[in-house]
């Protein structure tokens, strides 16, 4: 370090010219790929959103009644007068630079297309600083409140959405008997084994799931008359979230907090399903979304409250929609023009059309939760199963140890395997030998789960090498089977590395489009796939299509709305495999 | 005790993870057995007017937007069937969806050929053709180009021939001494088989072009270049009939523009090409495959779908008639 | 971990415990041979098809022909593999000169520049590049990088050009490079650093004169990883490419040396090895045979040169890696 000084007197000089050259190039290396991303995502933005055409006056507004109340908000939670000074600085200062840059390259070198200065300070300035401010807000307790709601929100209404989803191919009525017959009583027995300190009880909670889970595959087309819907989802899925929610809160605040924690949020989703069946909406599915939202929601606000600190962060869900709410009014009563964006609450819930303007991504993306999630039951136990062998069961040495190195190897080499080979892979084992169908549900997901199988199992095994040896030899000292060992001991500790593994292999297999033509999925479909064996088509293949039509409004509305869809389901996802592995972290 | 306290709990969210992958398989496995019964998931509402079931098509590329925006409507007019369309090529869908019995109709830019034929024969799929439009290729250059305003067949097959001309004055002597440019389409493509058919026949086609899927790439690259030349389908001149020129084409009764009307009365040929649609008559057998067929014929004749939409040249009415009765029949054969 | 020797049986286990054992135990062995049976299906796959196509190409035509056309109509049906390969190597070797060297750099920066604050928010955005689905990166380079390069470099560029699409495949790749490079680097040992400082080396003679050659095993298979992933990279080059099999016009220059102007390739459409495979599930070829087979040769081509990088990857790693 110390020959880095130039004044280093005696050792001659040695010039830093060439370090600082280096280290700032090698710098500018590590963030070139970012930056180019970061320009294409700008713009692809801006198509998607229409903000083109947005004029300065519709920008200023929501930027005054969303942004700046947002901006208030962490820099109240952050309380730190440096941050706030540094925050305003770099939000005027950079309004300046960026304006007078922004107007000397159009004037002198080429007019830039697609943007003004407003947008380029929007993207440029405010989203970065923004971002951070909402990083170190969030270190504060007001902003963690505010921010932990705003994610049970979003994150509830997500899930909300997704199993609704799945309750379009997955047949609702076995599940209701299924829930009924087997999973209720399974649960309740083991519980009251729990309680009563009954191991036989707990022993038997099992069996008996196992034979209602049975009992309801058989009386499926046995029993003619069902409840509808609407009550299925209420008895099978909000009730017992609800009873959960309850019974988490009622340990600690007492019955009446708890019946108030688990019966609001039942009432709203009831209340919100029947006016959403007679409003014509989908009622399932607000019936799921209002509940999944509204206990996590209610529990959450329930133990903030409790605990008494950041209890102003809850308002922040109601600043963001008040915000919302004013700038749209503000719009209105001043007639300011306002973009038409491409990506709109049609264009998720409308089915694909020739029209521009019309076209939707509804069924594609139906068809993509779908594959996902059979993808995501299929590569879970597999590469859960594969690691659990290569990891806890099988030595490093001996026949056994070169197996276990051939298997390693193998697995490597698979990872590497091009996916369009895995779609013929998928269309000479699963759509034709095997008889699966072409371009159906089940085949695609077969493959992809075949195509992020090596990912998976190469994760997870790095989360249980990453368990210490200490607890293996200490439950194998306490007589534990090998079985018992992992079951107890390795997997629950490293299975928030095989999450997270799991989850961002997932983004890969959403992404995936190759595998997906060559299995022959279907270009164009109308309705969202209703059974597994249905031809059905997904986001990436959609937006594949519609790159491919010659109409520019496709090429730079429709299709940026799809794109713009798709990423923010994959930074969704992988949002929340972070956020487990911090988790994870901070509590080992 | 704390400590097996803790693995209990440990244990109940495992059974219960358990339960619930066991759960999703049963499922999994109910949604199965419905779908091979056939049976509609929501009870009730069967048996009425209203037709349901699913329609799957494949085929052309070529096809693909007529097909797909007649399904469109026909969607949204009966909410019970749900259709969908692969764009295989017209090959890729007989002989990988259409003859092994996995779809319902199948698009084809080129009438069936024989291979296919025995395929579909072997695997007993029955089908009838139906005419789905007409396609008028259009060569077009440069809107600058004005020493070109036609081209003879004989011209044309000069120009695109596998030892092809190589400036224009090859090609007539008053043309220019300069380089000809041509784009064309990719050879996976139906319209190239058809060029090569109507035009060039034992000549083959040459190599020496920029090769492409797209028409506006095709458009692009003529429209940059005053001694470019290409052809595509109609559809792109017919909407923007501005950019480019399009050359009327002498097949020995002086040249002939391609229009809605020449290429819809025969007078625009070689380049007109008809495109199909074949339904297996096994499938005419359910009803809402049947009507939806019934639908797409009576759709030939609309202008605005066809032309105005798509950019194909529409059914005469003669045709419609045919077709249509050639369908009935089926459908009765079909449905006994 | 677990000893191979069996731990000493305190309490009494009966049938139903062995039982148990060794259900779970046949369980997890069947998950892990389902990698190896994944393996050979894409063997079995891919050959039986491939062998009816090689009985009517022989597999020198096949490996040394320079004309692609599958289709019968258009004057002699030809399967050579080599105007691919040039497409491919044409995308691949663009592609490298981006995520090498920006790749390599990032590595460096991340391993002996970055601060700790600054590595771990890099080092998750870098994997972002990685993680978008590539049929956005293809809509990317057709909409966006195309347009941009032709106001701006290159007017004559074509609509669909292997250069839009190598710099997305490179920008995608450069996270491979990046992140396995970073592992090696940081596993020099510090002494090693330390030494060269002693020495009176700066920080830049240590990163480049030593580390940088202490990891060149972990740097060598990073690449042919990154390599081997351009090489199969299939949404990018379709959205983007186009799907011309063209074999480029060699010039003769001053001296009689042959040459290809790389402009010829770089702003032209080309096509790749997995272009060429999507173009036969999507064309209008007359059904079945020789063309559809054909598709699974390339598959077999596309499966054998990745497999093959990958085991060279491998034997660097295991071979020349430095034990500290």
């Amino acid at each position: 370090m110390a020959t880095e000084n130039p004044n280093a007197d005696g050792f001659g000089e040695v010039s830093r010219v060439r370090g600082i050259a280096f280290e700032y190039l090698s710098f500018g290396a590590s963030v070139f790929g970012l930056v180019a991303l970061g320009v294409l995502l700008v713009y692809v933005a801006i198509d998607a959103f229409d903000l083109a055409n947005a004029s300065p006056e519709w920008l200023l507004t929501y930027f005054l009644t969303l942004v700046v109340p947002f901006i208030v908000f962490c820099l109240y939670s952050a309380n730190d007068r440096d941050v706030t000074r540094r925050a305003l600085v770099a939000l005027g200062g950079g309004l300046v630079a960026v304006a007078v840059l922004f107007s000397a390259i159009e004037a002198l070198l080429v007019p830039i297309p697609r943007l003004n200065w407003q947008l380029a300070y929007l993207f440029v300035v405010a989203a970065p600083v923004t971002a951070y401010l909402a990083y170190v807000g969030s270190g504060g307790r007001v902003g963690a409140v505010g921010f932990g709601l705003l994610g049970r929100l979003v994150g509830g209404a997500a899930l909300g959405l997704a199993v609704g989803t799945l309750f379009l191919v997955f047949d609702s009525l076995v599940w209701f008997l299924a829930y009924t017959l087997g999973v209720l009583p399974a649960v309740g027995l083991y519980a009251f084994g729990r309680v009563r300190e009954s191991p036989r009880a707990r022993t038997a909670a099992t069996p008996v799931g196992l034979v209602g889970l049975t009992a309801a595959v058989f009386l499926r087309d046995v029993i003619a008359t069902y409840p509808s819907d609407l009550i299925i989802y209420l008895w099978t899925i909000a009730v017992p979230v609800a009873a959960a929610g309850a019974l988490l809160v009622a340990d600690r605040r007492g019955r009446v907090a708890a019946a108030a924690v688990g019966g609001v949020p039942l009432a709203a989703a009831t209340a919100g399903g029947f006016l959403a069946a007679g409003a014509g909406l989908p009622a399932p599915t607000v019936l799921l979304a209002i509940a999944l939202t509204g206990v996590p929601t209610a529990v959450y606000v329930s133990r903030v409250v409790d605990g008494g600190e950041g209890l102003a962060g809850l308002g922040l869900p109601l600043l963001l929609a008040a915000g919302a709410i004013a700038g749209a009014l503000i719009v209105e009563a001043l007639g300011v023009p306002a973009p038409n964006p491409w990506l709109d609450a049609s264009f998720l819930s409308e089915a694909p059309s020739r029209t521009p303007s019309e076209a939707g991504l509804y069924p594609a993306i139906v068809g993509s939760v779908i594959i996902i999630a059979m993808v995501a039951v299929l590569s879970f136990a597999l590469g859960v199963g594969t690691s659990v062998f290569l990891e806890e069961y099988t030595p490093g040495t001996g026949p056994l140890g070169t197996l276990t190195r051939i298997l390693q190897v193998n697995i490597a080499n698979l990872a590497a395997v091009p996916s369009v080979v895995y779609g013929l892979l998928g269309l000479g084992l699963f759509a034709n030998l095997l008889g699966l169908g072409i371009g159906t549900a089940v085949t695609a997901a077969l493959t992809l789960s075949l195509l992020i199988l090596p990912i998976t199992i190469i994760s997870a095994q790095e989360a249980i090498r990453s368990v210490p040896d200490d607890l293996r030899r200490g439950s194998d000292a306490m007589g534990a089977t090998r079985w018992q060992t992992t079951k107890n001991v390795v997997l629950p500790e490293a299975m928030p590395g095989i999450l997270t593994g799991t989850i961002l292999a997932l983004g890969r297999a959403i992404g995936e489009t190759a595998p997906l033509i060559m299995i022959g999925a279907a270009t164009t479909v109308f309705r969202a796939p209703d059974s597994l064996f249905s031809r059905f088509s997904a986001m990436p293949m959609q937006i594949y299509t519609w790159a491919g039509f010659p109409q520019a409004d496709f090429r730079y509305g429709v299709v940026a709305a799809g794109v713009i869809t798709l990423l923010i389901i994959l930074v969704g996802m992988n949002g929340t495999a972070i956020l487990l592995r911090n988790r994870a972290e901070r509590g080992s | 005790m704390a400590s097996s306290h803790d693995a209990d709990t440990a244990g109940i969210t495992r059974r219960k993870s358990l339960a619930a992958i066991a759960g999703a398989g049963a499922l999994g496995l109910a949604g199965c057995t419905q779908s091979s019964d056939g049976g509609d998931g929501s009870d009730g509402g069967d048996g009425d007017d209203e037709i349901s079931g699913p329609i799957n098509i494949a085929g052309s590329s070529t096809v693909f937007p007529l097909m797909s925006a007649v399904m469109e409507d026909f969607a949204e007019e009966y909410p019970g069937v749900d259709p969908d369309i692969s764009s295989t090529g017209s090959g890729g869908g007989f002989s990988n969806f259409f003859c092994t019995g996995d779809t319902d109709f199948n698009n084809a830019s080129r009438p069936i050929q024989p291979e296919e034929e025995e395929l579909c024969a072997d695997n007993g799929v029955e089908y009838i053709e139906l005419i789905a439009a007409t396609d008028a290729l259009t060569v077009v250059v440069n809107p600058d180009a004005d020493f070109v305003d036609s081209l003879t067949t004989d011209e044309l097959a000069q120009i695109w021939k596998s030892d092809p001309a190589q400036t224009w004055d090859e090609v007539r002597d008053e043309f220019p001494n300069e380089e000809i440019n041509r784009f064309g389409a990719a050879d996976t493509s139906g319209t190239y088989d058809y060029f090569i058919e109507a035009i060039l026949e034992e000549e083959g086609h040459t190599s020496d072009y920029q090769a492409t899927e797209q028409d506006n790439t095709i458009a692009q690259g003529v429209a940059g270049d005053p001694y470019a030349i290409g052809y595509f389908g109609f559809a792109y001149y017919f909407q923007n009939p501005d950019q480019l020129k399009a050359l009327g084409i002498d097949d020995g009764d002086g040249p002939v523009k391609p229009s809605l009307e020449t290429a819809s009365s025969g007078e625009y040929t070689p380049l007109s090409r008809p495109l199909f649609t074949y339904p297996s008559i096994e499938s005419l057998g359910e009803e809402h495959i049947a009507e939806f067929a019934r639908y797409f014929v009576e759709q030939t004749t609309n202008e605005d779908l066809v032309a105005g939409d798509v950019g194909y040249v529409p059914a005469t009415e003669e045709t419609q008639e045919e077709q249509m009765q050639k369908l009935e029949d089926a459908i009765e054969q079909a449905q006994g | 971990m677990t000893d191979s020797t069996e731990s000493p049986d305190l309490t009494r286990r009966g049938g139903l415990t062995r039982l148990k054992e060794g259900t779970y135990g046949g369980l997890f062995a069947a998950c892990a041979a389902i990698t190896l049976l994944t393996t050979a299906a894409i063997f079995v796959t891919l050959l039986s098809d491939a062998v009816v196509f090689f009985r009517s190409i022989s597999i020198v035509e096949f490996l040394t022909g320079t004309n692609w056309s599958p289709n019968p109509a258009g004057g002699g049906q030809a399967f050579g593999i080599i105007p691919l390969l040039i497409g491919t190597l044409t995308v691949t070797i663009t592609a490298a000169f981006i995520s090498i060297p920006i790749g390599t750099l990032t590595a460096i920066y991340l391993s002996e520049y970055a601060t700790p604050n600054a590595r771990s928010i890099l080092k998750p955005l870098l994997e972002i590049l990685a993680g978008i689905p590539t049929v956005v990166y293809g809509y990317f380079a057709l909409v966006y990088v195309t347009p941009a390069l032709k106001a701006t470099l290159f007017p004559e560029m074509s609509t669909f050009n292997a250069l839009a699409a190598s710099i997305m495949v490179g920008i995608m790749t450069i996270p491979m490079v990046s992140s396995i490079s970073e592992d090696a680097m940081s596993a020099v040992p510090d002494e090693l650093r330390q030494a060269g400082y002693g020495l009176g080396a700066t920080k830049f003679e240590v990163s480049t004169g030593i580390v940088v050659p202490a990891s060149i095993s972990g740097i060598a298979s990073s690449y042919i990883l990154a390599v081997s992933r351009a090489i199969g990279e299939t949404m990018i080059v379709v959205v983007a490419m186009g799907a011309q099999a063209r074999m480029p016009e060699v010039q003769q220059a001053l001296f009689g040396i042959p040459f290809v102007n790389p402009a010829d390739v770089l702003l032209q459409s080309g096509m790749t090895i997995t272009v060429a495979m999507v173009q036969i599930t999507g064309g209008d070829l007359t059904g079945g045979t020789l063309p559809y087979n054909s598709m699974f040769a390339l598959g077999l081509a596309l499966f054998a040169v990745t497999l093959v990088m990958n085991v060279i990857s491998d034997i660097i790693a295991q071979r020349y890696r430095e034990e500290y």
